[in-house]
């Protein structure tokens, strides 16, 4: 988990439990000029979110231990998350509540697997200047 | 031709017929007597009168012709003996010599004039005399030698009609009193024969009678005849089938019931349960499906389809079966028995019965179809298409993802474009797998799937497992132990597909087994077996569980497992390949314990 470069435009954490997936994201965010953190599951991303700070969470839905929903459940459950962006990844199609996820767990935007990487940038990039507003 | 009510029946009629032309033909019997008597008094009074004139001419000649006073004598003798009208010896000259009338001798002796018989000397003549009374006179001439002394001549009254009579009512008992006696008993016998008929006749008489479509009222007879038996026999079956209705109401009626029984057979060979209720909801009819799946060993007749099925409106508000605006549609609803659907889903059809009040209707006729299995398996598929687009995702993103990056990038090494490429390499070849797979179930399903034997080198085949999973057990820090035995035999198998059915058993070692846990792939060989036995300290299955374990797309509801992506295949496809090689997958397992999955395989 190495600090990406040195001027950065935030600090996301990256939670998907396929390894290759995971890489790939953290190419493409720290490319964007985001700094990374990566979590292999929800209860190693919850571990990070604590321990850390972060700006945004990039969370992948099915994951073994703890689903990306679980994360967000337990992030929205603490003061200090409550305002926290999270973009959800996911391979479920249809049967998602899009809404659901947005109103109860703020779940900012949700991305469909396979997606586009450099979306993925450009949405990360959108909620944390949309974030960075709201702070300011 | 029909005949009065009060007409005599046929035994009376044939009684008088026969009295009367018996009595007749006694009668004119008993007529004839009288004359038949006379002509044979007359017979008889004629050959006595011949033979008395062939004595008397020999007792005349044998005593004095000449002597008038002995002739005279003999004369009345004879005339009295003979009971004669008269006797004359008449001479040669036409007198009489001698008369049984005294007073006559002396006097012309006239030739009466009548029928003449003449029989040799003997003639008889016939005749009428001067009171009117019909004589007969035998006469014959009396010769001895050369000499004729004259004519004897003996006459007899004729017998009149009186003296038949009279002889005929001396045997009147005989002629008379005796036939008529036989008549009589006649005309009893056979009285007695037909009066059994005449009943018959009479009531068939008074039933032509009467207008066809009045019931009839017939009589049995008494007597022991042979008629008066078929009569009352005939009368009793009337009587038995009189009462009923027309043939066609009976025929139907009859049909009615078979028809009844048929369609009550019928609908109790369905497998579905079936019921009708009438007007009032309740139930006049429930096939023996719906006893069964109701559980419903006792009645179900009299009770609603409601409190069978445990519908009420506070448990199931807003259901459509009991909207009382549908109730007079067509409704077809589901209903989870015990409000739970692993306990069993029930689809329930209703359609109403037409007619009778509008409001209410005439009844419904049910449906009810248990689909728990259907449901099910709908489950399942839906898992199973679930589990594999998301499986296939998951892969086709990384390739996306790092072709996208690859392409769009412009910061990157050698190396890493090196490194991506591969990556895209490998998760196409987990596409692939994957894909091999699915096909594989889809064979695995239709039946069609083949195994291309080989002689294949054990130990490698197993090396090559372990490498296949290794790197999954690497990344949860899972231990694998191999007990590998020195020499092993080789296999004649379906390499891949073995290797398919190890790398799943092996690949669910490391899946279901929590980080740090242990997997040991141990092998023995044994009575022309060779054992493969995978063992973990997993998340172990549930006794539930087991039997479903090699069911297609089954996968077990805990959580530990749910959260875990896979299609429910694998098993599956895994126990079908062993089967296939004429092996056996067995699986023993404790739940938080693990699991001891071992492959048996025969040698040859």
């Amino acid at each position: 988990m190495e600090a990406g470069k040195e001027t950065t435009r935030g600090r996301v954490l990256v939670v998907e439990d396929d390894p290759a997936l995971r890489n790939v994201i953290r190419f493409n965010l720290q490319a964007a000029g985001f700094e990374v953190l990566a979590g292999r599951d929800g209860a190693q991303g919850w571990e990070l979110a604590q321990r850390e700070a972060v700006d945004m969470v990039v969370t992948d839905m099915q994951m073994p231990s703890m689903t990306g929903l679980e994360l967000c459940q337990k992030l929205r459950g603490d003061v200090r998350f409550a305002q926290l962006p999270v973009l959800m990844l996911t391979a479920k199609g249809l049967e998602l509540d899009h809404e659901r996820l947005r109103a109860e767990l703020g779940v900012v935007e949700v991305m469909f697997k396979p997606f586009s990487p450099k979306q993925l940038a450009r949405a990360v990039a959108q909620h944390l200047g949309a974030a960075a507003g709201q702070r300011a | 031709m029909l005949h009065t009510a009060q007409q005599v029946d046929v035994s009376r009629r044939a009684l008088s017929y026969f009295l009367m032309f018996g009595l007749l033909a006694v009668a004119w019997f008993v007529a004839g007597l009288p004359t038949i008597s006379k002509a044979i008094i007359a017979d008889q009074a004629e050959s006595d009168c011949l033979t008395r004139l062939g004595k008397a001419a020999t007792r005349v000649l044998s005593c004095s012709i000449d002597t008038p006073d002995e002739l005279e004598q003999l004369v009345a003798k004879l005339a009295a003996e003979g009971s004669l009208a008269y006797c004359a010896m008449v001479s040669p000259e036409g007198r009489y010599l001698a008369h049984s009338q005294a007073n006559l001798v002396g006097q012309p002796a006239p030739e009466p004039s009548g029928a003449v018989a003449q029989w040799g000397d003997v003639r008889r003549i016939r005749y009428l005399d001067e009171d009117a009374q019909i004589l007969r006179e035998y006469s014959t001439s009396l010769r001895r030698g050369d000499k004729t002394y004259g004519m004897l001549r003996m006459a007899v009254r004729d017998p009149t009609i009186l003296a038949g009579i009279m002889a005929t009512a001396e045997h009147a008992t005989m002629w008379v009193v005796g036939p008529i006696a036989v008549i009589v008993a006649g005309g009893y016998v056979l009285r007695r024969s037909l009066r059994p008929m005449g009943k018959v006749e009479l009531q068939l008489c008074a039933l032509a009678a009467k207008p066809s479509d009045v019931p009839l009222e017939l009589q049995p007879t008494e007597g022991a005849s042979a008629v008066g038996a078929g009569w009352n026999r005939l009368v009793a079956q009337l009587a038995q089938r009189s009462p009923q209705p027309s043939l066609e109401s009976r025929l139907g009626h009859v049909l009615e019931g078979f028809r009844q029984r048929k369609s009550d057979q019928i609908l109790n060979t369905l497998p579905d349960g079936i019921a009708v209720t009438d007007a009032d909801g309740r139930i006049t009819f429930a096939n023996q499906a719906l006893a069964a799946l109701l559980a419903a060993g006792d009645e179900l007749t009299g009770k609603t389809m409601a409190d069978c099925l445990e519908l009420d409106p506070a448990g199931h508000p807003d259901h459509p079966l009991l909207d009382p605006e549908l109730h007079l549609r067509d409704v077809v609803a589901e209903i989870g028995r015990s409000g739970d659907s692993s306990q069993g889903v029930w689809r329930i059809a209703r359609c109403p019965l037409r007619g009778g009040d509008a409001a209410k209707g005439q009844g419904h006729v049910w449906l009810v179809r248990d689909v728990t299995q259907q449901k099910l398996a709908d489950q399942m598929r839906n898992q199973f298409v679930y589990s594999a687009t998301h499986e296939l995702r998951t892969p086709l993103s990384n390739i996306k993802a790092y072709a996208e990056t690859l392409a769009l990038s412009d910061v990157m090494s050698v190396d890493q474009q090196k490194e991506f490429c591969n990556i895209i390499n490998t998760e196409a070849t987990r596409l692939a797998r994957l894909i091999d797979d699915l096909l594989s179930i889809s064979r695995m399903q239709s039946g069609s799937m083949t195994l291309e034997r080989r002689v294949t080198e054990t130990e490698r085949l197993l090396r090559e497992t372990i490498e296949n999973v290794r790197p999954q057990m690497t990344q949860k820090e899972i231990t694998l132990d191999a007990h590998l035995p020195d020499k092993l035999p080789e296999l004649v198998v379906d390499k891949d597909k073995i290797s398919v059915a190890l790398v799943n058993l092996l690949g669910n070692a490391a899946k279901y087994t929590p980080h740090g846990g242990r997997v040991i792939l141990s092998v023995e060989v044994r009575n022309g077996q060779i054992l493969v036995h995978v063992e973990d300290t997993g998340i172990g299955i549930s006794v539930e569980d087991l039997p479903k374990l090699f069911d297609k797309f089954y996968r077990s509801s805990d959580p530990r497992v749910q959260e875990i992506t896979g299609s429910g295949l694998g098993l599956s496809l895994t126990h079908e390949i062993v089967r296939l090689h004429g092996g056996k997958l067995t699986v023993q397992s404790e739940l938080d314990k693990g699991s001891k999955f071992t492959m048996t395989l025969p040698l040859k």
